[in-house]
């Protein structure tokens, strides 16, 4: 029979104390992607998202050794709330992670915060390919130019709420057939 | 939390998250869902994942912008010109990133130009439509990519621009590459 999974507050109730280094690995790995989905938003940069889930996760830790949660059970909230703080301090110059890591002894496990598997270029092109020519140039000019909605619709007299709704359609019909390796 | 999403969230909000068209108070509710969901992220990474390819996969015809862009994030680009009825040849060399055979052809006022990309046969492998054109020169700019000479094309082609007004299409010239591949 398979252990059901601790949930997050378990694991964040047998850090505290600092002794518990399997909750502490369990609950790096499973925030790491959560944290660079954060960073990749926010810092639109997926080296500064790697660096933020290594910064993120040092404090989270050690806040959860030190028993400074106050509420366990929505640790989660905690850990967005790092990440808001964290990012607000690099946007005015702080860096502050080498010398936490160090002074507390945290050692976050390395490699969590690698970005997941591109989409083969081959097979993307043949998925682009398949789209219709205004659907094409949307997902050319959103994700290549890094156009706005406005601007494409500007660009291809289209309002808005249109370019998002080609949009949303043309993305839909490329991740099926990269999913289903129909190109 | 672990285990299956009772709410997952759709693909149309999680691509307006990540190009922050969210208001602040949507994005706020969705970043605390992420944070606390492992499969709402799972999906959300496969969405970010797909994006940051569509954002890496180049065109086959670049603006005269796109490739200012591409030389300043530091890509190494072997330029070639090529006029009307030339036979180029090219050598993609190891330590290149991208090679781009720039067309030479006046500036017009025509609707649009669709470059038809042929091989020995006398119909076009291959025909783009509507493709940028340098606003000052004219110029067509063919991005070259590495990957191409795994998709079948020939290495000696011909691309022809066809300008089209209305009903009507005027070739303007056929401009051929005998292209060489180091690995």
């Amino acid at each position: 029979m398979t252990a059901t999974p601790e949930d997050d507050a378990t694991l964040a109730r047998r850090i505290v104390g600092g002794a518990a280094h399997d909750a502490e690995a369990e609950l790096s790995r499973r925030f790491a992607p959560r944290i660079r989905l954060y960073g990749i938003r926010h810092l639109r940069s997926e080296d500064a998202a790697a660096d933020l889930v290594q910064e993120v996760l040092v404090i989270v830790l050690t806040a959860l050794r030190q028993g400074r949660v106050d509420d366990l059970s929505i640790v989660d909230r905690f850990v967005l709330g790092t990440c808001r703080n964290v990012v607000a301090g690099w946007r005015r110059g702080e860096r502050r992670r080498d010398r936490l890591a160090s002074e507390l002894m945290v050692a976050v496990p390395a490699g969590l915060a690698s970005a997941p598997a591109r989409a083969d270029a081959l097979r993307l092109m043949g998925c682009m390919d398949q789209l219709d020519s205004r659907e094409r140039s949307v997902l050319v000019l959103t994700y290549f130019e890094e156009r706005s909605a406005d601007e494409i619709g500007g660009s291809l007299g289209l309002s808005p709420g249109n370019v998002r709704v080609i949009r949303h359609r043309a993305l839909q019909h490329v991740k099926d057939c990269v999913d289903t390796g129909a190109a | 939390m672990i285990g299956p999403c009772p709410h997952p969230l759709g693909l149309e909000r999680v691509t307006a998250y990540l190009l922050g068209e969210l208001d602040d108070a949507d994005q706020h509710d969705l970043e605390q869902h992420l944070l606390g969901c492992a499969s709402c992220t799972s999906a959300a990474e496969g969405v970010q994942a797909l994006t940051a390819s569509l954002a890496a996969l180049l065109p086959p015809v670049i603006s005269a912008g796109d490739l200012q862009r591409l030389r300043g994030k530091g890509m190494r680009i072997l330029e070639t010109e090529i006029r009307p009825g030339d036979d180029a040849e090219a050598l993609f060399a190891a330590d290149l990133d991208l090679m781009v055979h720039r067309l030479v052809t006046g500036p017009g006022d025509d609707e649009r130009i669709d470059v038809e990309i042929l091989g020995e046969a006398p119909d076009p492998l291959l025909r783009l439509e509507a493709v940028p054109r340098d606003p000052s020169t004219g110029a067509v700019y063919i991005a070259c990519q590495r990957h191409y000479r795994d998709l079948g094309f020939p290495d000696h082609v011909r691309f022809r621009l066809v300008a089209v007004r209305g009903e009507s299409r005027r070739i303007l010239g056929e401009y051929g590459v005998r292209h060489r591949w180091a690995l």
